[in-house]
């Protein structure tokens, strides 16, 4: 759905939270070189399953 | 889909285990440390920072600048913080940044270069920030104007630990107008509804619509 626009401008953010990440989304679907930096080591999020840094859906 | 699953399919890389040290504003340089202690250097132009309450970002710039900031905690455990729109902020190609408050009561993003009269002055949006953005010397307009529609990002905890993401989309594509939503989204201002429609899966189609996680 979303147009990728050919930017090739890279945006660095730090902190991928629940704000870091989404930025990171939104400015990577609008075609930028996004690079998120994050504190936390990435066993933190085992199975690549998120950890409370961000909203998990739950089920219904 | 996780937020950060969304992230890497639109693309973004996701480095773990890199802790901001310290950013050098003239070279637009930052340092990054991980568990282990080795350090390796990221240039970046356009540099965002997301990284809470205790923002090493910001407390990077209120070295080389005062920020003014007001800080006030609060009796549930939540605390305000206030930067005030208004200061120069020595960036690599000598202009000043600005602070332009986000929608939100989280949100705050330094945009260098001129912003429209009314987005700077809004006390409410201003409140309560823990994100900053630094945008560097290669910021074109092309690349400030999605981050006004970013801006209206406006994350809210919700009692019981809950939060509440309130997600406005803003025009996308580089234009003569900028439609921002000062504090909360209104559907005069959020002409552009084409751009809306654009963005993350959930951005709702008009400004305003809520995701509650």
């Amino acid at each position: 759905m979303t147009r990728r626009m050919n930017r090739r401008e890279a945006i660095t953010i730090v902190g991928a939270g629940l704000v870091g990440a989404l930025l990171g989304t939104l400015l990577a679907q609008r075609g930028f070189a996004v690079t998120l930096f994050e504190r936390r080591a990435a066993a933190l999020w085992p199975g690549r399953q998120r950890s409370n840094l961000v909203d998990q859906p739950r089920p219904p | 889909m996780a937020l950060l699953d969304a992230a890497e399919a639109a693309g973004a890389r996701i480095h773990f285990d890199q802790r901001l040290e310290s950013v050098d504003w003239k070279m637009s340089t930052m340092r990054l440390c991980n568990e282990a202690g080795s350090v390796h250097e990221h240039t970046a132009p356009l540099l965002i920072g997301a990284d809470g309450t205790g923002s090493v970002l910001r407390a990077a710039m209120a070295q080389v600048t005062a920020l003014g900031e007001r800080f006030e905690p609060l009796d549930h455990g939540y605390k305000e913080l206030e930067i005030p729109a208004n200061f120069s902020f020595p960036c690599a190609a000598g202009e000043g940044g600005r602070v332009v408050p986000g929608a939100g009561m989280q949100h705050v993003v330094v945009i260098r270069g001129k912003l429209r009269g009314r987005h700077r002055r809004n006390r409410t949006a201003a409140r309560a920030l823990t994100g900053q953005a630094y945008i560097g010397n290669r910021a074109a307009a092309a690349v400030v104007q999605p981050v006004y529609g970013l801006l209206a990002v406006c994350v809210r905890r919700t009692g019981m630990g809950g939060k509440k993401l309130t997600m406005c989309s803003g025009p996308t594509e580089p234009g003569p107008r900028v439609s921002y939503p000062a504090v909360l989204p209104s559907q005069k201002r959020g002409q552009d509804s084409s751009a809306s429609r654009q963005g993350l899966g959930v951005v709702p189609r008009q400004w305003g619509a809520t995701l509650s996680a």
